[in-house]
């Protein structure tokens, strides 16, 4: 089962921060949860692009290399 | 010669007086850290300095020099590394508490190379911590401060790096850039920044901060200066992987070439929005300088602008996450604030975002591609601002507030996404007298064409010239 628009809501930081080895009840994570969210707010924009046929490089290489 | 005099030269005027013997190395080193002794209390550009090795270098660099054996233009110069380059038997901090007592048993190759070109290391300098940030206002080893005005930063990460050169206590540094880290300095300390197009310079013996991002490259007094830098440390590594088998070009021979029919892009997305009126003042009238020199400028076109930052985003933060994780979950309390913050944030990324963002990455990349069929290089503004005050964290352009952070590497960072070479340089001062540096944004390998115009704008200018009020 999927959902139409998937995002990290500010009821899934808990569990999303058990899951890396964090500790939600913290102060400090307090402080790091607004970050989580903007994050994956903007990440979720890459949705927007089609990238079909697209592959990941990352490294130029000279021509007959 | 003066002692401060020698201190203040860039490296092409220093190389030919040590060339003809006219001075000698130990002057030129006497005279860095009698200048270092005199300013870095107040500028706090380095986390180690190396006084005692410099001056045996110096001297030696002196015996082989009078014996004939002048190595070419580096032999006897004063450089920083930024405190994530290895030098064997020196601490390595990345200005963090978690590697505060690292030792370094080898040379990075960067090291390795200046030093077989005869540079002499004088220190290492201070950087935000762990390279993750763009003002080095750091909680282990203290703010490095602007020489412009020292109650600013000097950007970041390599700020050490870009104070130290500014303020004339080395005459060039390394610096890295992950997402404008050797430009950002460059620009807010009135100086050269060049990085280099990825798989140029060797990372190897380097702190990584993301893998896929991370550029090696020097911050300088001037565009022929970074040609001699580059040139020594330029070439394939079989130590990183990253790097090509494809020649080093002579890049000192692209000094004084002619401009005239060379084509320039301005960006018509992005790049030219949401700047300080000084920075937009500055930039446009060094377009029009540009032009005045013959070179054809042009609107270009970069349709996926919108998207870098959501591309950036998942690989830095993914990148480091992956390197930093053991730490961060054994000695998270080691951390700043600031950086375990931003790590962690890593820490959740999921695979799908980070393997999506390298595939918009190359769409992106495919933009500046077809942009660069239609010109030689790219002009843009380094940064949207000038040099704000140690400790803020947000600035207000156009009214709105934003996180400094993001403004700060919004127009650098879209050249690391996609690899190219780029290189910022003064082109003005704003009304408080803070630098303004323009960026050209050049080809893969295309670094002969950014020091081309680069040389030719800096020998029509004197912003490069201007010292800083020390």
């Amino acid at each position: 089962m999927t959902t139409q628009n998937p995002q990290v809501r500010a009821e899934d930081l808990p569990c999303l921060a058990r899951m890396v080895g964090l500790d939600p009840s913290s102060e400090h994570f307090a402080f790091i949860g607004p970050q989580i969210l903007a994050f994956h707010a903007a990440a979720a924009r890459l949705r927007e692009l089609d990238l079909r046929g697209v592959e990941p490089t990352v490294i130029y290489r000279p021509q007959g290399e | 010669m003066a002692t401060r005099e020698l201190a203040t030269l860039p490296i092409s005027a220093l190389g030919r007086l040590l060339a003809t013997r006219e001075v000698s190395p130990v002057e030129v080193i006497d005279s860095v850290l009698s200048r270092t002794e005199r300013l870095e209390p107040r500028l706090n550009c380095y986390v180690t300095l190396l006084g005692d090795a410099a001056r045996a270098a110096a001297r030696m660099a002196e015996r082989e020099i009078g014996a004939g054996n002048y190595r070419g233009p580096l032999h006897g110069i004063p450089v920083a590394l930024k405190d994530i380059f290895d030098v064997a038997g020196v601490k390595t901090t990345a200005s963090s508490k978690i590697l505060a007592d690292s030792v370094a048993t080898a040379d990075s190759t960067v090291a390795r190379l200046l030093q077989d070109a005869g540079a002499i290391i004088v220190g290492k300098t201070n950087l935000h911590e762990f390279a993750f940030g763009v003002t080095t206002n750091n909680p282990h080893y203290g703010p490095t401060r602007n020489p412009w005005d020292t109650t600013r930063v000097p950007g970041g990460s390599s700020g050490g790096s870009g104070a130290a050169v500014a303020a004339s206590l080395c005459s060039a540094a390394t610096g890295t850039d992950t997402g404008g880290s050797i430009r950002i300095p460059a620009s807010l300390c009135g100086i050269v920044g060049l990085k280099p197009t990825f798989g140029r310079v060797s990372k190897a013996g380097v702190v990584p901060l993301s893998w896929t991002l991370d550029h090696m490259g020097p911050l300088s007094k001037s565009v022929e200066d970074a040609a001699i830098f580059l040139q020594a440390i330029a070439g394939y590594d079989a130590a990183d992987p990253t790097t090509v088998r494809r020649p080093v070009p002579n890049y000192r021979q692209a000094v004084g070439l002619g401009v005239r029919g060379l084509r320039l892009g301005v960006p018509k997305q992005h790049f030219f929005s949401g700047l300080q009126e000084d920075v937009q003042r500055a930039v446009r009238a060094a377009i029009d300088h540009f032009a005045s020199l013959g070179v054809a400028v042009e609107e270009v076109s970069l349709p996926h602008a919108d998207y870098i930052n959501p591309a950036f985003a998942p690989i830095i933060h993914a990148e480091a996450a992956a390197y930093h994780e053991r730490w961060l979950l054994e000695r998270p309390q080691d951390y700043g604030k600031e950086t375990r913050a931003r790590l962690e944030v890593g820490l959740t990324v999921l695979g799908t975002q980070y393997v999506n963002a390298q595939r918009a990455r190359a769409v992106i990349r495919g933009d500046f591609e077809q942009a660069l069929t239609q010109v030689d290089a790219l002009i843009t503004p380094t940064i949207p601002a000038v040099a704000m005050p140690i400790g803020a964290d947000s600035i207000t352009i156009d009214g709105e507030s934003k996180e400094l952070r993001s403004v700060y590497n919004r127009l650098t960072s879209p050249v690391n996404l996609v690899g190219l070479p780029a290189v910022s340089l003064p082109c003005g001062f704003s009304g408080e007298g803070l630098p303004i540096g323009l960026q050209l944004i050049g080809g893969a390998f295309g670094e002969e064409t950014l020091i081309t115009l680069g040389h030719a704008y800096e020998t029509t200018t004197d912003w490069h010239q201007r010292q800083p009020p020390l």
